[in-house]
């Protein structure tokens, strides 16, 4: 029998009424999306709108030898038909660099490619007309001339001495190499009883948007203004971009993201013919649109986690981990994208390897390098899932090597919970983790015991199940470190601004997106619960760098915690400007 | 030349629509472009992902699939008509309770496409309502969620009949 106590528990903030934080509630921006009345930028028509197709190079490495446009400009409906050294005169080339990544290099990368195009899919030529379809006709009557370069297409021998250097002016095909050595990995390997080594290959795959990336870009010379409609995740950094390489001012440059199809981490960069589509509205002087169709997709979002990693473990007979080592090799094609570089990943492979385990040991070196491939950059959960897998790869293989059982193994590694704060071998700080705690409620939820003895019966009646355990540490809401310090005008802070209306709803204004992950229903709970409003008077604004707080957008599950605070933090400010005007008004 | 164009009348939710259109026009590029209908999506253009998923003389047809020309004289319905009438309110509601969209994108194919099988009759398994959203592709990987919301209406109807 269970003994109930007297007294109620003490009720908390979040038990008031208009208390919504840590509930579970339909998101108010859904019915639009289920009654067909979502705005996607793929949606958009402005008037007097005309439509860019591209033509893109069908070699992986070709001189652009001759362009004749003489056909293509006498179709039907065309508008114009630029080239690449037509459109650089209006919007300048950039290098997708950072200065915290050491040495990192690129070359500098045009809207539409300039006297070669370095991989297939690359655009080599814009043309412009009253709708697509005209637009895609006329491209097939562009003549290019292409001499065809030879192509590095393996990372493995991209570093080689006879492969040909993609960009001569480089000197050599390495983007960044990153070198980290902690603790003594030597001493760390002769103390072990058992060295296990292998390589993890990773293929290339890419985050595929069931609404393809979508812009519409209007120039109104009246106004000397540029409105962008876009499908990203980060319109205050597109507004820098937009401004910087067409030669304008930030407050000359809206951007207005509304409902977005799919982001996933790919719609964070920055694509050249996106840039050259708002290049061209500025050539033009009218509206422009881009939707990348599906083949487009595929040769030129962001591609991401080729890898090879050659990996090394060592470890005692009791399973204790004493040294870790790796060597990741990963071709990123022909340019760094920008402006957050194709060298994060590896960049972060070398941080969460052996994440939260305590062996200190640890050498690891990334290199990164050019290929003659579509470009890779980061996507959603950067690096992790590398990491997670060398990792945890190697301790599975470990505790093989040694005969322990793979749970009993991480016991006795896993940083124990009340040592933090603490560092991990790649000196990454960690302030609070319980991955004790949570092993052992995993041990007791999946009633560890009885599948591994169910594995052993089936396994006597030829069924072979396998059981598998990753630990590991998720990077989320990264502050400055991680591209301002380098310099991307990326902020890393987001502001919430609220306004009470005359009766006496509340409208937030947000820097971070909606990408379909919630962010227009988890910031609505949370202002809601902190002004104490019910939540049907609660009116989100997102996606306007006119209407909007500076901020860095969505990526890095940054939204809710950076957002959601920026919000919490607003809600708390106007209620109490609020109560102290109220209380004075009546004199309380 | 002459044949390009086609004068072409169709019935499209519910209004009687007059329009010259090329004649490889596809009818989600004619509901989007022509009508500004852009509840129906195109996601693949060539018939995989089902955004662009629509009805033709009641059927659930591939919008890219179709060509304009071939509407001539059909009735035709895309979400904005089936969600105006209130045909599906419960399967919209039942979506929104469930969150069973993040982006939305793929919504308006997955609520046309569920509502041809759940006025088939009946309470379909879930695998039943797994094989007939096959055809429609949903990138934020909310299935589970979808699966339930249009099992949830199936229940709810046949509650209702009985």
């Amino acid at each position: 029998m269970k003994i109930t106590e007297d007294s109620p528990p003490i009720l908390s903030a979040l038990d008031r009424p208009n208390s919504y934080i840590g509930r579970s509630l339909p998101r108010p921006n859904l019915a639009r999306l289920t009654e067909g009345r979502a705005q996607y930028v793929s949606d958009l028509t402005l008037p007097r709108m005309a439509h860019v197709a591209f033509v893109r190079s069908p070699h992986a490495h070709a001189r652009i030898a001759a362009i004749d446009t003489g056909a293509a400009k006498k179709a039907p409906g065309i508008i114009a038909v630029v080239t690449g050294a037509e459109i650089a005169k209006v919007i300048t080339p950039w290098v997708g660099v950072l200065t915290h990544l050491k040495g990192i290099k690129s070359a500098p990368q045009h809207a539409i490619a300039v006297e070669r195009a370095c991989w297939q899919g690359e655009a080599v030529c814009a043309v412009v007309a009253r709708s697509r379809a005209e637009a895609e006709d006329a491209c097939e009557l562009v003549e290019v001339t292409f001499e065809p370069l030879p192509v590095v297409t393996d990372a493995e021998t991209a570093l080689d001495a006879d492969t040909p250097v993609i960009h001569r002016e480089l000197g050599d095909n390495l983007t960044f190499e990153r070198v980290h050595v902690a603790g003594d990995p030597d001493q760390g390997f002769r103390d072990a009883d058992a060295v296990v080594e292998t390589t993890f290959v990773f293929g290339r795959h890419t985050g595929v948007t069931n609404e393809p990336r979508s812009i519409v870009a209007d120039w109104n010379p009246g106004d000397a203004r540029l409105t962008v409609y876009q499908g990203t995740q980060a319109p205050h950094m597109m507004q820098n971009l937009f401004a910087k390489h067409l030669g304008l001012e930030e407050h000359q440059v809206r951007v207005v993201t509304k409902d977005v199809g799919g982001s996933f981490g790919i719609k964070v960069h920055t694509y050249a013919d996106e840039m050259a589509t708002v290049a061209l509205a500025k050539l033009l002087k009218r509206p422009v649109k881009f939707v990348a169709d599906r083949i487009e997709s595929f040769v030129t979002d962001i591609h991401a986690r080729d890898h090879r990693v050659t990996a090394k473990i060592g470890v005692k007979n009791d399973g204790t981990i004493t040294a870790w080592e790796i060597d990741d090799l990963t071709g990123i094609g022909p340019y760094s994208v920008y402006p957050r570089t194709s060298g994060i990943e590896a960049n972060q492979v070398v941080n969460l390897i052996g994440g939260p385990y305590t062996c200190p040991n640890y050498r690891a070196r990334a290199r990164v390098v050019f290929q003659n491939k579509n470009v890779m950059c980061q996507y959603r959960a950067v690096g992790h899932p590398i990491a997670t897998a060398v990792t945890e790869g190697l301790v599975e293989l470990a505790a093989a090597k040694i005969g322990m059982d793979p749970l009993e193994i991480r016991r006795r590694n896993l940083i124990p919970d009340d040592a933090h704060p603490s560092t991990g071998p790649s000196g990454i700080k960690f302030e609070a983790l319980s991955h004790h705690e949570a092993l052992a409620h995993l041990d007791s939820m999946m009633n560890y015991a009885g599948l591994r003895a169910e594995q052993k019966r089936l396994r006597a009646q030829g069924v072979h199940r396998g059981i598998g355990f990753a630990s590991f540490v998720e990077v989320t809401n990264p502050s400055a470190a991680f591209y301002g310090i380098g310099g991307a005008k990326i902020s890393a802070q987001d502001g919430v601004t609220i306004r009470l209306d005359a009766q006496g709803a509340i409208i937030c204004q947000t820097g971070v997106t909606e990408q379909g992950q919630g962010t227009e229903a988890i910031i609505a709970q949370i202002a809601a619960s902190s002004f104490g409003v019910p939540m049907e008077r609660v009116r989100v604004i997102t996606g306007d760098t006119d209407n909007t707080p500076y901020g860095g957008g969505t990526w890095a599950s940054r939204a809710a915690g950076i957002g959601g605070e920026a919000a919490w933090q607003a809600g708390k400010a106007l209620r109490a400007n609020v109560l102290a005007c109220a209380a004075s008004i009546l004199q309380a | 030349m002459s044949e390009r164009f086609h004068e072409i009348a169709v019935t499209v939710n519910g209004e009687e629509v007059r329009e010259r259109v090329d004649a490889r026009k596809t009818l989600v590029d004619f509901l989007r472009e022509n009508l500004a209908l852009t509840g129906s999506h195109v996601g693949c253009e060539h018939g995989v992902c089902g955004a662009c998923t629509v009805r033709v003389e009641g059927a659930v047809v591939r919008g890219c699939l179709m060509l304009a020309v071939q509407c001539d004289g059909k009735r035709v319905e895309t979400i904005e008509g089936v969600a105006d009438s209130a045909e599906i309110a419960d399967l919209q509601q039942a979506f929104v309770t469930r969150n069973a969209l993040q982006c939305g994108y793929c919504t308006p194919g997955m609520l046309l496409t569920a509502q041809e099988l759940l006025a088939s009759g009946g309470v379909p398994s879930r695998e039943a309502i797994r094989i007939h959203l096959s055809g429609n592709y949903c990138r934020c990987t909310g299935y589970q969620a979808i699966v339930d919301a249009v099992e949830a209406v199936a229940k709810a109807r046949a509650g209702e009949r009985a």
